[in-house]
């Protein structure tokens, strides 16, 4: 299974990175902000893993522009940010995102919640 | 709450309003003085009755200090603001830098682990596999933990901000001071507004570290 990380702090891609290999997941690719990982995703990508605020597009403007293209539509997608009051929450529920993981967290819980999503896409 | 000096400003504070009290005492004696018969008619400044010249020597000394006024806060208190800013980026880079060293002896470490482990299991070892695993883990809660980095980092760019937006406000009273530049200043006249809508907003102002299972039980109550 392939994973997008995106983030814009180098420190933060390496935890998530490092949490997933903790927890199985070794294959991973990068991206520091919303526009580049719009030119990295492919079909190869299994499961994004994306921040919210971030540089030159922030998360909640790439996972609308990604759920714009045909190729990324259905893929899942996690987001992992410390913005958590409800309206953010809820804004990131409405544009695509797939579930939401609130900073700092803990392995247990990236992996609770990407067993989650993937649960859901299979009973879909 | 804004703070300034307070080596000088109350001085000057003091010498303004003991130069204003002055210049109402004066208008207060001239209002006593009996209105000439012709009191309608123009005058010219060389017919100033003495008590109103000195009112008007008063009120040059108040503007004076004012003007020094300005210069003290500019020079104590945007001086600092700067300089305060300029700390605050330095301590993110520092954490970044130092959170990346971490990470690369933290690796490490797990890399030794991994390599005790398999010469463990050739040589069929059962010994201390238990405290392997738990060296293991406390690793990566270590690893975890420097999630912090990236809070920390947003919680300075806050205060970064905030400063600017602290020192663009303090220009703009500063401004007010200065005759010569109020023509200057119409284009600026919401200078927090203008700062905000140009900055890309890279940072959650209220990014804690703080009560995360909390703020998590929200989000899944949402996502159900």
């Amino acid at each position: 299974m392939k994973f997008l990380v995106v983030d814009d702090s180098a420190t933060m891609r390496r935890i998530v990175i490092n949490s997933l290999q903790r927890i199985g997941y070794d294959n991973c690719e990068e991206a520091g902000d919303g526009a580049e990982a719009l030119t990295r995703f492919d079909g190869s990508i299994d499961m994004v893993i994306t921040d919210w605020n971030m540089p030159n597009m922030s998360g909640l403007e790439f996972v609308r522009a990604l759920r714009q293209r045909a190729d990324g539509k259905a893929v899942p997608i996690l987001m992992v940010t410390t913005r958590s009051i409800r309206e953010d929450i809820v804004q990131a529920a409405q544009a695509g995102v797939n579930n939401y993981v609130v900073k700092p967290f803990t392995p247990e819980v990236l992996r609770e919640k990407i067993d989650a999503v993937l649960g859901a896409m299979k009973g879909a | 709450m804004i703070t300034v000096s307070r080596r000088v400003p109350p001085e000057l504070l003091f010498d303004s309003e003991a130069s204003l009290r002055s210049a109402a005492g004066l208008l207060r004696e001239l209002q006593r003085t009996p209105a000439p018969a012709n009191a309608m008619e123009p005058r010219d400044i060389a017919t100033l009755p003495e008590p109103l010249a000195r009112a008007y020597s008063e009120i040059c000394t108040v503007l004076d200090m004012l003007t020094r006024s300005r210069t003290v806060i500019e020079r104590t208190t945007l001086d600092r603001v700067g300089v305060m800013n300029e700390k605050l980026r330095e301590v993110s880079t520092a954490t970044e830098l130092a959170a990346t060293d971490m990470l690369d002896g933290l690796d490490r470490a797990i890399g030794c682990i991994d390599r005790l482990d398999a010469r463990a299991a050739a040589d069929a070892e059962p010994a201390d596999g238990a405290d392997r695993a738990q060296l293991r883990e406390e690793l990566y809660r270590l690893i975890g933990c420097l999630q912090f980095q990236d809070i920390t980092s947003q919680q300075l760019a806050y205060a970064s901000t905030t400063l600017e937006d602290l020192e663009v406000r303090i220009r703009a009273i500063a401004q007010l001071f200065d005759l010569g530049l109020l023509e200057g200043a119409e284009a600026d006249q919401n200078p927090s507004v203008a700062a905000s809508d140009t900055a890309t907003v890279t940072f959650d102002p209220a990014a804690s570290t703080r009560d995360a299972e909390v703020r998590q039980a929200l989000a899944d109550e949402i996502f159900g």
